[in-house]
């Protein structure tokens, strides 16, 4: 035989096809659990949803801004606080998603960046010259900043009054970062209308699919700025002292905790499909976690676990009072423990659900870990 | 003269041994532009503040902007391996270049560079410039067509010593009875088309863990037997272009592809080389010059069979010293690596390391992500040796910045084939109090297994 390689090609070949072709008659889809459905449940009852209302409550808070501009009185001032309020509460139950659009125009940072730089917003009140596209900027503008504007830490509404009243510089500064807010909100949420389908689409196993991305992201979320961000920093868990300055709205004073209740629900109910706009049935993390267990043949019930360490978390949150920049200076104790009910869970879930999911991390080349 | 003497004098066809040198430069090579394309030199080697080293080796670091110069020095002498062209000289440079890449950061450690480094190693000792090479064209005086048949066993039985030992690994409970870790992995390609369904079956989880098994520990038998060795080749192509769909392993089944080929007799390898004569234009007729390359008497021959022959010892041993350490191997790693235990488990884990002032007792948590990439956090965090290092650099650090006694904890769970997580390391040791060495870490704790 002259040519052995062509020969054993051509028996390679005609193996691979005959394996592919036996397997091809025995068609399983029926019993595989439906990630289309997955995501398909996650952008209609949360993504989309939540996003619109969340596009309604900052149009609403472009008005009352506009109001109080446009007439300085402390009624349009309490307007202007509660709209803010309203707002950045929604916005607490669309932060966990960073994928397509949103990512895109990295609408978390120019929403939610805090501590806010008091500092930089007064020296770009001084010059009337600021890009808010500029990362260096992100810690001047979305809720913290306006915040900083719209509150005194004395909790004086008339300190508040008296600095917009005669000052048209600040005044155009918070119109201006309104603005922006109303501008980069829109943009995205018009956007998820049309990217909403290619992301259902996208239902594959790679890194770029969507349930890798977006379970990543619900991750990153969760450990940055739901445990870190608006807990753990504050309460000095990674520094040598507690920073209650760090808290989430510090100059509103007490609305730091309740936007931390919403939060939590937030991460709750993406995790157990009681999302947004709630229906019966919805697939879900907590679906796919039973289901992923089913075919693996253990029974650690991973699912209840994390959802028993969300209710230890809420039940700790509760004990808080609703400053949390005040609870940490006073009973930090009480902030440590709520941290490590919120840390037990990203145990659970960077460890267990990640390799459940078999979610890759990075694209690298790997044998085995 | 004795056996062994008479097996040494033995000769054969240099076309294996060229074929496979040809192949080998052709395709790391191959793998060096793609490793570079895909942005890995930047991305592992330049970004990263921090680089695992192994024990004794912390001096081999990425040279900076100048490991964009390693990678084309490595490269050139890949190009000039598959060529033949000042072959002892490419070999040395590649053997050295390659092990430099890889020892710089313990992070990318994979079983198949390892590989590539041992056969690039044996290689420096082959006379596989002898045939099909530049250098033998152009010196006829150096051109063989039969070179010493030891030349060629010793490549069958290192790609040998890898399946064989890689099949051994998998004998273990987890893999044989419980299908794990295929039963996690598997259903992650959901979506491949045509068998994405079945991937999710368990009788799939338990034929693939097992049939893996048996191809491993018999093919190096079923490829050295001629009558079973084309069959033999034809499962080798299939398990590996499997291996390369299901699983993100990169160009290792095309390595070990090629290097089944050396099972075969020379003329496969000279039909081979003839194709490829005909690509490149030139006559085969000035390579098959009837000379024979005989083990010489030199000390010089002699010194070159020891070595070797040490090597291969060292080889078929080193993979059982994980025995001299106590506890389960998966969870302590102490004695995993350079073993062949490939695609063997499901390792998941998380470190929070602590900073602590020992008199004061105030303390903070480290962001691991503030050093290190994404990538070596998750290799760091469940591998204890890589623990323990990050520990000493996390110390030196906030020493570095005037932190006074300091004391590195960490917290740190895993989680192995799906077990539910477990504490992984002792939170209360002071790790930056205890050295790296190959003795066992008794800092590690103990595997709880629930039967």
């Amino acid at each position: 035989m002259r040519n052995p390689l062509r020969y054993l090609i051509a028996i390679a070949c005609l193996a691979i096809c005959i394996v592919s072709c036996s397997d091809d008659s025995n068609d399983q889809a029926q019993d595989q659990y439906d990630r289309g459905q997955l995501l398909s449940d996650i952008a209609e009852f949360h993504i989309i949803p939540a996003y619109q209302d969340y596009l309604i409550a900052v149009a609403q808070l472009s008005e009352s801004a506009a109001d109080f501009v446009n007439d300085v009185t402390s009624e349009n001032l309490d307007d202007l606080q509660s709209s803010w309020l309203a707002a950045y509460k929604k916005w607490q139950w669309v932060e966990m998603i960073n994928i397509g659009p949103t990512e895109e125009l990295a609408l978390i940072n120019k929403t939610n960046i805090y501590p806010t730089d008091a500092n930089l917003i007064e020296e770009h009140i001084l010059n009337g010259n600021y890009n808010f596209d500029l990362p260096s900027n992100f810690v001047a503008q979305g809720f913290p900043a306006i915040d900083y504007l719209i509150h005194d830490l004395s909790g004086d509404n008339q300190m508040v009054i008296a600095r917009f009243s005669d000052n048209l510089a600040a005044r155009t500064y918070l119109s201006d970062v309104v603005a922006a807010l109303v501008s980069n909100t829109s943009i995205v949420v018009e956007a998820w209308n049309s990217y909403r389908s290619s992301f259902v689409e996208n239902d594959g196993s790679s890194a770029t699919g969507s349930i890798n991305k977006l379970v990543n992201d619900y991750l990153f979320y969760y450990e940055k700025y739901l445990r870190a961000g608006k807990v753990g920093i504050p309460a000095g868990v990674f520094s040598n002292s507690t920073l209650s300055e760090k808290v989430e709205a510090y100059y509103s004073q007490d609305k730091s905790k309740e936007l931390l209740q919403e939060g939590l629900r937030a991460a709750v109910a993406f995790f157990n499909g009681s999302y947004y706009s709630a229906r019966q049935d919805l697939l879900s993390f907590q679906t796919y976690i039973q289901y992923l267990e089913g075919l693996s043949g253990n029974d650690n019930g991973l699912d209840q676990l994390i959802i028993n360490q969300f209710d230890l978390a809420q039940e700790r949150l509760d004990a808080v009072s609703d400053n949390l920049s005040e609870q940490v200076d006073s009973d930090n104790a009480k902030m440590l423990s709520l941290y490590d009910a919120l840390q037990q869970n990203v145990i659970y879930m960077k460890v267990d659900m990640l390799q459940l999911m078999n979610i890759k991390v990075d694209y690298v080349d790997a044998d085995g870990d | 003269m004795n056996t062994f003497q008479r097996y040494i004098q033995q000769t054969t066809k240099a076309a294996p041994l060229a074929a496979f040198r040809f192949f080998f430069g052709l395709l790391m090579a191959i793998s060096l532009i793609r490793f570079a394309a895909h942005g890995w030199i930047e991305k592992l080697y330049i970004l990263p503040k921090f680089h695992f080293s192994y024990y004794g080796l912390s001096w081999v670091k990425p040279l900076g902007d100048w490991t964009y110069l390693l990678f084309m020095v490595c490269f050139i002498a890949s190009i000039a391996v598959m060529l033949g062209y000042k072959y002892r000289l490419a070999i040395i440079t590649f053997f050295l270049s390659f092990c430099y890449i890889e020892l710089m950061d313990k992070t990318t450690y994979l079983n198949h560079y390892y590989f590539i480094s041992i056969i690039a190693f044996i290689f420096i000792f082959l006379p596989a410039g002898k045939y099909f090479s530049i250098d033998a064209y152009l010196k006829p005086e150096r051109c063989f067509q039969y070179v010493p048949r030891w030349t060629k066993d010793i490549l069958m039985l290192m790609v040998g010593i890898v399946y064989f030992y890689a099949g051994v690994a998998k004998l273990n409970s987890d893999w044989m009875l419980e299908a794990l870790p295929l039963k996690i992995w598997l259903p992650g390609s959901y979506d491949l088309p045509l068998i994405g369904g079945l991937l999710e079956q368990s009788w799939v989880h338990y034929a693939f863990s097992w049939a893996g098994m048996l191809y491993d520990v018999s093919i190096p038998f079923l490829l050295w037997y001629k009558p079973t060795r084309k069959l033999a080749f034809v499962g080798v192509i299939i398990f590996h272009i499997m291996t390369r769909v299901l699983f993100p392993i990169g160009m290792f089944p095309f390595i070990m592809i090629f290097a089944a080929l050396i099972f075969f007799d020379a003329p496969t390898h000279e039909w081979i080389l003839d194709k490829l004569s005909r690509i490149g234009r030139f006559s085969m007729d000035r390579f098959n010059n009837g000379k024979r390359l005989l083990h010489s008497s030199l000390s010089w021959s002699k010194a070159r069979l020891v070595l070797l022959g040490s090597f291969l010892v060292i080889q078929l041993l080193l993979p059982w010293r994980y025995l001299l350490y106590p506890g389960n191997l998966f969870w302590t790693e102490e004695g995993y690596r350079f073993s062949w235990r490939v695609m063997l488990m499901e390792k998941t884990a998380y470190a929070q390391f602590k900073v602590k002032n020992g008199q004061t007792q105030e303390q903070f948590y480290i962001n691991n992500r503030d050093f290190l990439s994404s990538f070596q956090e998750k290799q760091m965090s469940m591998q204890p040796d890589m623990i323990l290092e990050y520990a000493h650099y996390l110390g030196d650090h906030f020493s570095g910045q005037g932190h006074q006694n300091v004391e590195v904890y960490v917290d740190s769970y895993a989680s192995l084939n799906g077990r539910i997580n477990q504490p992984f390391i002792d939170p209360d040791v002071d790790l930056y109090q205890k050295q790296e060495s190959f003795l066992h870490k008794d800092w590690i704790l103990k595997f709880k297994d629930e039967d």
